[in-house]
């Protein structure tokens, strides 16, 4: 519980917005003291009218002065508290982002990579959860705070004058509050239906939305109608439901004007009240306080859906904690490749019920600066699986990747060490249909950097020069990419394009297997020459051309390695490779 | 049928009152009450001071005031129910309308509104036109019931102390231009959040990428940017309420000040003033709304008018020329790349369009399918990216279609000659297995295959297929083929295909070679077609190379 209570004070207290918290402070008390002298003030008002000379026109000033310092209290308290909010938000916000961005999620014991927290998750712990605090702000629920400071030192301040009908007012007040949260809770339960009603019917109307265009070529004897008139029935029935709750609940609260006068009356032998003026008071506080009772349930509610919302904001951060992470600005170390040695002896998937396991077992592959590895295989021979524990994406226990370094800064790969993931992940870039193209410009989709860097236009004249496919294209440095526009072929040039721009030691390459255009497929096989310059190259390979010039291929089958050679071997002595080529000739 | 929401939107309004007039008759009677009646504790406040000063206490009725509280109980409820209900059926009804329409409606008609601008209508649009009917209709009631009752009776009393009330009024006006002036930075905020929300999905999708090339820095700084921004226009926004809600306060207190000096100067009882602050009491109430009926309004009418213009395009006729010409149902003519191509239909065959991707063979079966459907013919066209709706997989192969236990066996026959059954244990199982958002849960092979079957089992003549076994493997679709063509329940349908593929080509009878440049070039028996020398064995052999 204790460590709670410190992790809170990390979500609320900012350290640098101390003269906001003073302000705010200084504001409830000098509303207090308002509220304070207020049943007095409207006293002396009244009974100024007994008294001979100019006592009115003095009270009535300060009644005046009175309500005019008022609401220039609750208006600096306001702004003072909505700044902070927005201050505290930008704070949690930029701090769920950064431990979120730099951490390494963690899917499974021996897997990293995969994302451990969904879409969802992720947008509700950044943004919507950070939605209830907004709303607090937007529907004022921050005010009732001065509010009650306000009417609670108003009534304080009332027992002065009468102590018998101010001690029954609060007690009478603070009931009614009592009965009005319980149906509040009652009510919030019927508005939580509606609520969910209301989330299942946006999300049925939007999946009908999408269908619309698609169902018409087909006799679908209104099925959009008849899914949706269930849910609109449903939520129709349970919002009108809510609206009786609703409309009856600030029904009573408007009827008490009239019951606690009856109230007032009610006490009369009691409270010997004889003076009109301490009678005036008392209905003037009367009606001064029914709003801030109005308002009770409604901000309480939403008071507690921002603290739920805080807590989940703060348990997101904690787990996040306990993941690896990265930190900023952190550089590749620079290592001088030699030589790259990756040895599987053995790998299986988790078994899933009802499937075979599938597993690879005794796969050794060297490899030098400058080569190109082809692997080839029929489709589900475990290639890819090899090229993910070759990017790290999957943590095998039984395999290893070794990169000797000149300069004798080795890096192994092997088991589950964080600090040699971390390192040799930053010697890797993959390209595949996983790597994103970002609705951003074309520069920025290729040094993944906000930043102009003078290296780029050096890239860019080169790269310009010798693939003529970007020319045909037509994009510029400055063209924004809209990734819904970009054929499968496309997205896979731009991220060939980054990884060659970035020169790592060693480029995986996952090569798509669809058709392309005989244009952008030569693009590509240019710029898997370009990349082989500066890295070693790992490719799987769909198709011939890609891999007739490779320096070494090797052969897949059943999770195992079958063959290994340059394409000419391999086409008169393996069987295996002969199927594959035929396969994509077929 | 159709005729809500073809009107304008005032001649709707009017519709829809007179639709329920009962209703509203009682809800304006409720609200007449409700006035009446609480403007009686004024002068029961009075009363209970100039009894104070007289010392006659236990002549005040109790009871009075308890009765007034149960009629303001009764006559509130009852006003905003009778208010409400209305707008919540109309707003269903609207929905339902409009669903219908779209449904049933050519999708060519609504090409240019994205999906998420129809969910906007659907939704957004729709609960802004109830919040006009269910909101600024009854505020707007309430405003003009409570002068008028208010109003009379103050005169009564005293004239003078009408003029009391104009601070008050001067400040809810100075409330609602400043609430008004800062509405759009409102909007502003929320499209603000929607580019934070974007940004972070992209990052989602990305996060991989970016801790690969260690760019988490800069993506974190446009973050903190963009984020920044939007609440800083959220503060900006919240300004308004700010300054604005405290003014009614200040408004009361000038308001009873001023009659606080009428009070003297008239020499009036100082019970008098008493009456006058529970009115004030009374006023502010309907008046806090004033400033949101001129936005809910503006807004419902703008959700109107959007909403207008998407039923307008949905009636009108489509006035390109493929869809005003005469078609002969058997040789439809489809216009491709500024060329009219004539498709012979073989009835009771297979057909095969093939050509280069981008060719337009979509275009095409989307077209021959329009055609059948002005000439009334059952015809069922799956696309070749399916469109799953969150539901079970029987309801989505049925949509909508009444299901009987013989239609039930059929599709279980066909789920398992597709290679469905490893769905589920069994084939119940897999009928009523939940597909979820967007056909999560199932591959999009399989969504394939059950799209395939939702068109076998319905009961269309005709059958449109864009590229139905890219994700199935050879064997499965040669043998998926010759089974159907053996049932005798589809023997005798028409199917129209597209492939790119030699071995689905070889399956059927009847092969329509596309191309750019020429449009359709060959059409004609497979066994001809696929001979040397033809433009379709040019382009397998180009496939091979």
């Amino acid at each position: 519980m204790h460590s709670l209570k410190n992790s809170w004070s990390e979500y609320l207290y900012l350290r640098d917005q101390k003269f906001l918290i003073v302000i705010i402070a200084i504001t409830l008390a000098v509303s207090s003291y308002i509220g304070f002298i207020t049943p007095q003030v409207i006293k002396d008002l009244y009974e100024s009218y007994s008294k001979p000379g100019d006592a009115t026109h003095q009270a009535i000033y300060a009644v005046l002065a009175v309500f005019c310092v008022e609401y220039l209290v609750s208006v600096i308290y306001q702004l003072s508290i909505n700044r902070y909010v927005q201050k505290l938000l930008d704070h949690i916000r930029s701090m769920s982002f950064t431990r979120w961005i730099l951490s390494i999620e963690t899917a499974g014991k021996n897997q990293y990579g995969d994302n451990k927290y969904p879409m969802g998750e992720v947008l509700s712990r950044v943004l919507t959860d950070t939605e209830a605090v907004i709303e607090m702000v937007s529907t004022g629920s921050f005010k009732i705070f001065i509010d009650i400071t306000y009417i609670v030192s108003c009534l304080i301040g009332f027992i002065k004058l009468n102590t018998v009908s101010g001690i029954a007012l609060i007690v009478a007040e603070v009931l009614t509050c009592f009965m009005l949260v319980i149906a509040g809770k009652k009510m919030g339960k019927v508005y939580m239906q509606v609520q969910k009603s209301i989330g299942i019917m946006s999300r049925v109307i939007a999946n009908l939305a999408g269908g619309f265009r698609f169902t018409y070529f087909h006799p679908h004897e209104n099925y959009a109608s008849k899914r949706g008139y269930k849910y609109f029935e449903d939520f129709l029935k349970k919002q009108l439901k809510a609206n009786i709750w609703d409309a009856s609940y600030f029904s009573i609260a408007e009827s008490l004007f009239p019951i606690l006068l009856a109230l007032l009356v009610l006490i009369f032998p009691y409270s010997h009240i004889v003076e009109v003026a301490v009678l005036a008071a008392i209905i003037d506080l009367i009606q001064r306080s029914i709003a801030p009772i109005k308002e009770i349930t409604g901000k309480i509610s939403s008071i507690q859906r921002a603290r739920t919302g805080i807590t989940r904001i703060e348990e997101f951060n904690r787990d996040l904690k306990t993941l690896p992470k990265t930190v900023f600005d952190s550089k590749a170390e620079s290592v001088e490749v030699q030589k790259i040695i990756l040895n599987i002896d053995f790998f299986e998937y988790p078994k899933k019920p009802g499937q075979d396991p599938f597993n690879l077992k005794n796969i050794k592959i060297e490899g030098f600066p400058g080569e190109l590895i082809g692997i080839v295989g029929q489709s589900g021979c475990g290639k890819s699986t090899v090229l993910k524990i070759l990017s790290a994406d999957i943590i095998a226990e039984e395999a290893s990747v070794e990169i000797e370094d000149k300069n004798g800064n080795d890096i192994l790969l092997s088991g589950t060490n964080l600090n040699e993931i971390l390192r040799y992940k930053s010697q890797v870039s993959i390209v595949s249909q996983d790597s994103h193209v970002f609705s951003a410009s074309l520069q920025f989709n290729i040094t993944m950097s906000y930043e102009k860097d003078g290296s780029f236009d050096a890239f860019w004249t080169q790269a310009l020069s010798s693939i003529p496919y970007l020319k045909t294209w037509g994009i510029e440095p400055e063209t924004q990419i809209d990734v819904k526009d970009l054929s499968l072929g496309q997205k896979q040039l731009l991220s060939a394009l980054r990884s060659c721009y970035l020169a790592k030691p060693i480029v995986l390459f996952d090569e798509i297997s669809s058709g392309l255009d005989s244009e952008l497929e030569e693009a590509l096989r240019i710029l898997v020459l370009l990349i082989q310059k500066n890295s070693l190259t790992f490719i799987v390979a769909h198709r011939i051309e890609t891999i007739v010039h490779a320096n070494k291929i090797i052969v897949m089958e059943n999770g195992r390695m079958v063959a290994e050679g340059h394409h000419k071997g391999l086409l008169e002595n393996s069987a295996s490779y002969q199927d594959f080529i035929s396969q994509l000739n077929s | 049928m159709h005729y809500r929401l073809n009107r304008s939107f005032g001649p709707w309004l009017l519709f829809h009152t007179l639709e329920y007039w009962y209703y509203y008759i009682g809800a304006i009677a409720s609200l007449y009450f409700l006035h009446h009646f609480s403007s009686e504790i004024p002068e029961l406040a009075k009363d209970l001071g100039d009894m104070a000063m007289s010392g006659k206490l236990q002549d005040i009725p109790i009871s009075e005031f308890f009765l007034l509280a149960l009629y303001i109980l009764f006559f509130r409820t009852m006003s905003r129910l009778l208010f409400f209900y209305p707008a919540r059926v109309q707003q269903r009804n609207l929905r339902m309308e409009l669903v219908e329409r779209i449904e049933n409606a050519l999708p060519r008609k609504y090409k240019k509104y994205s999906e998420g601008h129809l969910f906007q209508t659907l939704w957004n649009d729709l609960n802004r036109i109830r919040g006009f009917v269910g909101f600024a209709l009854l505020q707007f009631g309430n405003i003009i019931i409570a002068t008028m009752i208010f109003i009379p009776k103050i005169e009564a009393f005293n004239g003078d102390f009408l003029i009391a009330f104009s601070p008050l009024l001067v400040c809810v006006v100075v409330f609602s231009i400043i609430i008004y002036f800062f509405h759009p930075y409102q909007k502003r905020s929320m499209n603000e959040y929607a580019e934070v929300q974007k940004f972070l999905i992209e990052c989602y999708d990305a996060k991989k990428t970016i801790q690969n090339y260690h760019s988490e820095k800069d993506f974190y700084k446009v973050f903190s940017d963009i984020s920044n921004k939007e609440l800083r226009t959220f503060f900006i926004s919240s300004m308004g309420r700010v300054l604005s809600f405290p003014m009614i306060k200040i408004g009361v207190a000038i308001s009873l000040v001023w009659a606080a000096l009428i009070v003297k100067d008239n020499g009036l009882a100082a019970s008098d003033l008493i009456f006058f602050s529970s009115f004030l009491f009374l006023i502010l109430e309907p008046l806090m709304f004033l400033s949101w009926i001129g936005i809910v309004a503006s807004q419902g009418f703008a959700a109107w008018t959007r909403i207008k213009e998407l039923t307008s395009d949905l009636e009108e006729p489509v006035k390109e020329e493929f869809y005003i010409r005469e078609q002969d149902v058997n040789n439809p003519v489809v216009p491709l790349w500024d060329k009219d191509c004539t498709i012979h239909l073989k009835p009771a065959s297979w057909m095969v369009l093939v050509g280069e991707t981008g060719v337009g063979k979509s275009w095409i079966l989307e077209r021959i399918s329009e055609v059948l459907d002005v000439n009334k013919k059952r015809y069922s066209l799956i696309h070749q990216e399916p469109y799953l709706y969150n539901d079970t997989i029987e309801k989505n192969l049925f949509l909508g279609l009444d299901i009987t236990e013989e239609k039930r066996e059929k599709a279980k026959h066909y789920l398992k000659e597709f290679g469905l059954d490893i769905l589920g244990r069994d084939l119940d199982q897999v009928l009523k297995m939940e597909i979820g958002e967007n056909g999560k849960r199932v591959s999009g092979g399989q969504a394939k295959r059950i799209a395939l079957i939702r068109s076998i089992v319905s009961e269309a003549e005709f059958i449109l297929w864009d590229d139905p076994f890219s994700s199935v493997d050879l064997i499965l679709e040669s043998q998926i083929i010759q089974n159907i063509k053996k049932d005798p329940d589809l023997r005798h349908k028409t199917f129209i295909v597209t492939s790119h593929r030699l071995s689905t080509v070889r399956s059927c009878d009847y092969i329509y070679y596309i191309s750019k440049e020429n449009g359709l070039e060959e059409q004609g028996e497979k066994e001809k077609l696929l001979n040397s020398g033809s433009l379709v064995d040019a382009f397998f052999k180009k496939q091979l190379v």
